[in-house]
């Protein structure tokens, strides 16, 4: 009975921390450094639940998440969650061949997540909307670098979290049983 | 080999968690409508950038205190040594009678025109780069509603998208959703100004035989019920005529930096408002 409470009140700090990361995103970044790309905060916190709970436990977590996170953007809720999914799909099958738990893989794994985004959301865009996104290599590029350069710290809180509020999680290497 | 036996669980999963996304799409039909679903996370977003907005705002002050604190203390070595501490009171002034004329003028502008304007400051922008929106600290509460006009006095700047309570979001005329129509000033040439990246926009389905010319001023046609008539949208940059396509291939640089906007309108009455004459002044 306690583990359940424990993974609703994880759930809910993990929703909180998508709230805040956004508001830090879109709000304070641009309020204190302007037109600076900003790194993608939030999709730090999707990597995380992809690579550190179970497939159906991490795709349902994310697909609320995006609930969170679409009033911050214009992006339709369906193109928000095709491209996680794809995402999630891609960074799955990354991680059942390599893994390994700790912030060094994380920092590898939030580069290639921010690529694998921006490709995702890129395909996706050209392939359902009438006036589809533009390359901006270099935006795109500094958001990248910026994500990752923010991922130890917020890896650190996210396993703060999971820590403080009991969540079980398979730090094994070779990641997550099916 | 049995092809039957597969996991009735694990299919049904699979094909919820990819069909809800293609369901979702399928049903974007009004992008203007917000479903009772989206109520809670907009409401929820919203007092999350208003509390950052504070706080962003606080952390700015009090950075700028710090910065005058040591420019002071610079400034009064310097005014120790040169015994000049008048002119470090004029250099203050200065600044603020920068900040005077651009309130004036925003002030100005709401006097004189017959618009029913509402001012709003720029609170935070889209949580993606492929998207080009403002959050202003302006919503349903003061009077704001889909669909209605934001500009600057130098010119448009987009309409609102998604009103919140406190909040709304403004879709900037740069961003790949948002359409105006425009006419060339000068020639009056018409065409659809679509959004294509954070700084600039496109003219679209302007016909070869119009009159288009690098440096010309874009301006709304007032047809599109949300712009008042003649104002300011865009200047063209780049004029190509292609041979295989039926119509001009025309790039536009919008007149409004959306970067650079803190302060901006929104029109809640146009009163039929024709700027056109305004424009033929300035040319």
């Amino acid at each position: 009975m306690p583990a359940i409470r424990f993974n609703y009140l994880n759930l809910l700090l993990v929703l909180l921390m998508t709230l805040i990361l956004c508001g830090a995103q879109t709000t304070f970044w641009f309020q204190i450094f302007g037109s600076l790309p900003a790194p993608l905060l939030w999709l730090n916190l999707v990597l995380y639940l992809i690579l550190y709970r179970k497939p159906l436990e991490g795709i349902a977590t994310i697909y609320l998440v995006a609930l969170f996170l679409r009033p911050f953007s214009a992006m339709p809720l369906g193109v928000l969650w095709l491209t996680l999914l794809i995402v999630f799909s891609v960074m799955s099958f990354v991680k059942k061949r390599v893994f390994w738990p700790g912030s060094r893989y994380f920092l590898m794994a939030s580069f290639g997540i921010g690529i694998c985004y921006h490709l995702a959301y890129f395909i996706i865009s050209k392939w359902f909307e009438s006036n589809p996104a533009t390359v901006s290599l270099f935006h795109r590029f500094f958001e990248i670098v910026f994500t990752a350069l923010t991922s130890i710290p917020l890896y650190i809180v996210f396993a703060w979290m999971d820590r403080m509020t009991n969540k079980e999680t398979l730090p094994e290497s070779g990641g997550l049983e099916a | 080999m049995n092809f039957l036996n597969f996991n009735l669980k694990k299919v049904i999963s699979f094909v919820f968690v990819l069909s809800l996304p293609l369901i979702s799409i399928n049903m974007q039909q009004k992008p203007y409508s917000q479903g009772w679903y989206d109520k809670p996370f907009s409401f929820l977003a919203s007092l999350t950038q208003t509390a950052f907005f504070s706080f962003s705002d606080g952390v700015r002050s009090n950075t700028q205190l710090y910065l005058d604190l040591i420019n002071i203390k610079k400034e009064n070595l310097r005014l120790k040594s040169e015994n000049n501490e008048l002119l470090a009171r004029l250099e203050g002034q200065a600044e603020l009678t920068k900040e005077n004329e651009r309130l004036n003028s925003l002030l100005d502008f709401k006097n004189k025109t017959k618009m029913e304007l509402i001012a709003a400051r720029v609170m935070s922008k889209d949580l993606v780069s492929d998207h080009n929106t403002l959050q202003i600290n302006k919503g349903t509460h003061h009077g704001l509603k889909a669909g209605q006009a934001v500009i600057t006095v130098g010119g448009v700047v987009g309409h609102i998208f998604k009103p919140g309570t406190f909040t709304s979001q403004v879709l900037l005329i740069t961003d790949r959703y948002s359409v105006v129509d425009g006419v060339i000033a000068r020639s009056r040439a018409r065409g659809i100004v679509e959004g294509r990246n954070a700084s600039t926009c496109a003219l679209r389905y302007v016909e070869k035989s119009e009159d288009v010319q690098t440096g010309d001023l874009v301006v709304t046609s007032g047809l599109d019920n949300i712009f008042p008539k003649g104002f300011p949208v865009a200047i063209v940059d780049t004029v190509e005529d292609k041979t295989f396509s039926v119509s001009l291939k025309v790039e536009l640089k919008p007149v409004v930096d959306p970067d650079k906007i803190e302060e901006v309108f929104v029109i809640l009455n146009a009163v039929n408002e024709d700027l056109s004459d305004r424009i033929t002044m300035r040319e």
